[in-house]
């Protein structure tokens, strides 16, 4: 489905209220926004609840937002937030986080995967990053979201963006050339 | 050391890498966000009282009122529009029930109340954008 700009839905969800914009924009946003808090979370049940909070959050504050920053920023920024406070918050209880999310097989079953599954190769791979990697290489390599943004989403220096990107690069490309000969995925 | 978005280095994680690889949220998500919004956030905006179509009819009605009351005299023919006529008579037959003064403070009244309704309606939408 083709959607227009984001700026298009936020008037008509400010100035007429309309929930057919709303749940456009949700339609919109919702993989992105469901893959950062999973990236944080690392578990499905969290981060569809997280994802819900957050577009209830968009929803209330809607009013709020100025335009001083890209939408998806700021969306993505609340996202971060409320991913941040349940994982705490969980820490805090149980002592623990849940790691269902990486049920998917590890590397030790990566070499009985056929490269006809590349692609669940490729986000298991990414499943093995820490939470700060996979979520940077998300946000760049995916939503193709410039550095400046990501710094903005994660709070994170730009400097410090960009050295963890390269190392999170760095580090999947290692996981994916360890288990697929190079000539199968031309990454180097 | 990390290619911008912009930059001619070719990134080969770029091409590998795309939005096919980020998983979907569990059917029927966006239905429970808006289910969520609808029991317990309460409305997001306070809509103005008067659409600006609403603000038209009034001032349409206002002038109009003003020519009947007044610019035609009592017992006006408009022989292409008989109707008109008799509409316009009946309008100017309940005015002359009315005194001057009645009249003035009705029209008083009545202009305090949209007024009112004006301010209202700027004030909500000032707060809404």
């Amino acid at each position: 489905m083709a959607y227009r700009d984001d700026p298009y839905y936020i008037e008509r969800i400010k100035v007429h209220g309309d929930n057919y914009a709303f749940a456009a924009l949700v339609n919109k946003h919702q993989t992105m926004v469901y893959n950062i808090a999973l990236r944080v979370t690392r578990n499905r049940e969290d981060a569809e609840e997280v994802a819900q909070d957050a577009f209830v959050k968009l929803h209330k504050s809607l009013s709020e937002f100025r335009g001083d920053s890209k939408f998806t920023t700021w969306m993505y920024k609340i996202t971060m937030n409320l991913a941040l406070t349940r994982i705490r918050k969980k820490n805090l209880f149980d002592g623990s986080v849940d790691d269902d999310h990486f049920n998917e097989p590890g590397l030790d079953e990566l070499p009985h995967i056929e490269l006809k599954e590349q692609k669940q190769l490729i986000k298991t791979a990414i499943n093995m990053l820490d939470e700060t990697d996979g979520l940077l290489i998300t946000l760049f390599y995916m939503d193709e979201q410039s550095i400046d943004d990501i710094s903005a989403i994660t709070g994170l220096s730009l400097s410090n963006v960009k050295v963890r990107l390269f190392r999170a690069r760095k580090k999947l490309g290692s996981l994916l050339l360890q288990q697929v000969p190079k000539e199968e995925i031309m990454i180097y | 050391m990390i290619p911008d978005n912009n930059s001619p280095v070719s990134d080969p994680l770029k091409d590998l890498l795309n939005p096919s690889y980020l998983e979907s949220p569990p059917q029927g998500f966006t239905g429970r966000v808006m289910d969520r919004i609808s029991t317990t956030s309460p409305s997001l905006i306070s809509k103005p009282v008067i659409s600006t179509g609403g603000w038209v009819f009034t001032l349409v009605l206002v002038v109009m009122v003003w020519v009947i009351g007044t610019h035609l005299p009592s017992g006006s023919q408009i022989y292409e529009f008989p109707q008109l006529s008799s509409a316009i008579n009946t309008a100017k037959s309940f005015e002359s029930l009315l005194s001057g003064s009645t009249i003035s403070i009705l029209f008083f009244i009545t202009t305090a109340g949209l007024l009112f309704l004006l301010a209202d309606s700027a004030i909500r939408k000032r707060r809404i954008l």
